[in-house]
């Protein structure tokens, strides 16, 4: 094939074509959750076919409507987007699968929830494949509008409240990124990264000011957006109060595309050293470790199911963030992995949360005591998740978190790995007794639940096999991670 | 002398960051759903007018190429913040789409009023 060049561009184009065709057909059902569904299985072999790309041949660049750079966009497509890309594309499969067998019943408009969910996916894409500044911008913009809409597509009262407030503070995060680009565009006169690179490298000691504060309000923008304690107050309410399918796509993939915007902005554009000369590494790791311990104490106090898994997003995210801030080679495969870990243990906790809900009615703990007898497979996957969750070897968390520990002792910080230790403990207390009291609780009123039938239980036992598999194999993942972590050191 | 020398040079600038901080304040103080949203257009604009004067120069030309053409304004910002309008606004009607739906809902406008409603509702479920 001599045209993989586009399948990056390709990757973006059939989720974006796909959610234009999808409202058309509205009428026919059957057609568009095969359309939906096909979207999503395209988009994820040419997803594959970049990664296979990178990895053999290293970045690339696929330029748009053939205007060279720097007067047009391009997309630079690095080991970090090939995998978060891929990533982004595997996960999409089953959660869109899922979201298929459930819209009917969760969601009222079954066409405009698929629209939705693959411009978010497109826009997802886009993040973390593009080398252009305002591109990205672009995409950014689209995600967030399309995360706002698949919360409030519910149409409850708590869901519109939540996407509200989810709005506002999206806004005020676009502004400042908005403003960052600004100040970097004012200095450089260029959009595109690797260009602003260079020219970064002769003029930012002439503009310092410009510099610090691009810096401070991209960090405040991206830091909304991707909920880094203390700007996550949006979150917990926003991922609890969503469908089911929303809830996994937005606590899985959604953040994670901020924050990879993010490094990639801070890595490529400005490069390492004007992020190790500003005091920018200190303040990411006092939120990351902030995120990670008050996070995970937030979710011990929690008494309903899918609010809890929102507030341990809020702790997941600060181990990601901390991977990236403690600098080091492999806390930043560690980082990298936990990007992908962590979105196949909180999609599978979502989904068979998810279930659980729909299969019951149980909302809170305290009602799905013995409900694990009834629901054996469903409360299986949880299991999985939650084992994963506190790092249990064996499971994917573990080798995220043991990546994250040995980068912090690499950096002779070993406060952090006590602090990822402190963690593991704080899920194993407030994860651990839901299961025990589901499988060995006291039975309840609700006596009728099963486990649902074999099409909607298929995308959570995927994500569940993708848990042990990545956990006993982890080496099925780890060459792109490591090319990505090698790569932002240049 | 020279400060306000300094900042009649930079005067778009001064204003864009003024009117950028009375919208931030306003989005953030304001328990009016609508006021909020006035806040986010006005911070917007703010940034508009900020990157809209990045290209603008004293005196500057629309960039269209004739042949006795002086000093250009640089068109690219304009271009971008083109793109960046039409965002605001599909944020803007969106937004309030989402304020007609949450007063059908709690029948006010107070942010504080329908968080109050909310977790009395929380309460009793």
């Amino acid at each position: 094939m001599n045209n993989i060049e586009h399948y990056p561009v390709l990757t973006i184009v059939v989720l974006l074509a796909t959610a234009f065709v999808v409202p058309v057909l509205y009428k026919k059902q059957k057609l568009i959750t095969w359309l939906f569904l096909g979207a999503g299985a395209v988009s994820f072999w040419f997803a594959l076919g970049t990664a296979a790309r990178v990895m053999s041949t290293g970045t690339f660049a696929s330029v748009l409507g053939s205007w060279p750079v720097p007067f047009g966009i391009e997309l630079q497509v690095d080991a970090l987007g090939a995998f978060t890309s891929l990533v982004f594309a595997t996960l999409a499969l089953p959660i869109f699968w899922h979201a298929a067998m459930t819209a009917k019943k969760e969601v009222g408009s079954v066409s405009g929830y698929f629209t939705l969910l693959l411009l978010l996916t497109a826009a997802l894409h886009g993040i973390v494949l593009t080398g252009d500044i305002f591109n990205m911008f672009v995409f950014i913009e689209i995600s967030s509008l399309a995360a706002v809409a698949i919360i409030a597509i519910k149409l409850t009262k708590e869901s519109i409240e939540a996407s509200f407030r989810y709005l506002v503070l999206s806004a005020l995060g676009s502004g400042g990124i908005l403003f960052a680009i600004a100040l970097i565009f004012m200095i450089t006169g260029h959009l595109n990264m690797e260009f602003i690179y260079e020219t970064l490298l002769s003029t930012a000691g002439h503009y310092p000011l410009n510099v610090t504060t691009a810096i401070g309000f991209m960090l405040v923008g991206f830091g909304v957006k991707a909920a880094l304690f203390p700007l996550h107050v949006w979150l917990p309410d926003a991922h609890s109060n969503a469908p089911t399918a929303s809830s996994a796509i937005l606590s899985g993939l959604v953040v994670k595309a901020y924050i990879v915007g993010f490094i990639r902005l801070v890595y490529l554009a400005f490069g390492t050293e004007i992020f190790l000369s500003l005091p920018l590494r200190p303040i990411l790791l006092t939120m990351a470790t902030a995120a990670i311990l008050i996070g995970s104490l937030f979710a011990l106090a929690q008494g309903d199911l899918k609010r809890l898994l929102a507030f341990s997003t809020v702790a997941q995210v600060g181990y990601i963030f901390l991977g990236f801030a403690l600098f080091g080679e492999r806390a930043l495969q560690g980082a990298f992995l936990h990007i992908l870990n962590h979105a196949l243990m909180k999609g599978a906790l979502f989904l068979s949360a998810g279930v659980i809900i729909q299969q019951t009615g149980a909302k809170k703990l305290s009602q799905i005591s013995g409900l694990g007898r009834r629901l054996p497979i469903t409360f299986g996957v949880f299991t999985i998740g939650v084992l994963s969750m506190i790092g249990i070897p064996g499971f994917a968390g573990f080798v995220s978190k043991l990546y994250l520990a040995l980068g912090a002792l690499d950096q002779d910080l070993v406060p952090f790995a006590i602090v990822i230790l402190i963690s593991s403990l704080l899920n194993a207390v407030y994860y651990l007794p839901i299961i025990t009291n589901a499988f060995f609780g006291k039975d309840t009123e609700l006596q009728g639940a099963a486990d649902p039938p074999w099409p909607t239980r298929l995308p959570m036992l995927i994500l569940g096999g993708g848990v042990v598999l990545l956990g006993l194999y982890p080496a099925l993942a780890l060459p792109l991670v490591r090319q990505a972590a090698s790569l932002l050191f240049r | 002398m020279g400060m306000i020398d300094r900042l009649g040079q930079n005067l778009y600038y001064l204003v864009s960051i003024i009117l950028f901080i009375i919208g931030f304040h306003t989005m953030l103080t304001h328990n009016n759903l609508i006021k909020k949203i006035m806040g986010m257009n006005i911070m917007d604009a703010a940034l508009f007018l900020f990157f809209v004067s990045i290209g603008y120069i004293q005196g500057g030309q629309a960039p269209i190429l004739t042949e006795n053409a002086g000093r250009l304004v640089n068109p690219v910002p304009s271009a971008l913040i083109l793109t960046g309008i039409v965002i605001s606004v599909s944020f803007t009607a969106f937004a309030l789409a989402l304020v007609v739906l949450l007063y059908k809902h709690y029948g006010t406008l107070d942010a504080d009023k329908i968080l109050a409603l909310r977790s009395k509702n929380y309460e009793q479920h």
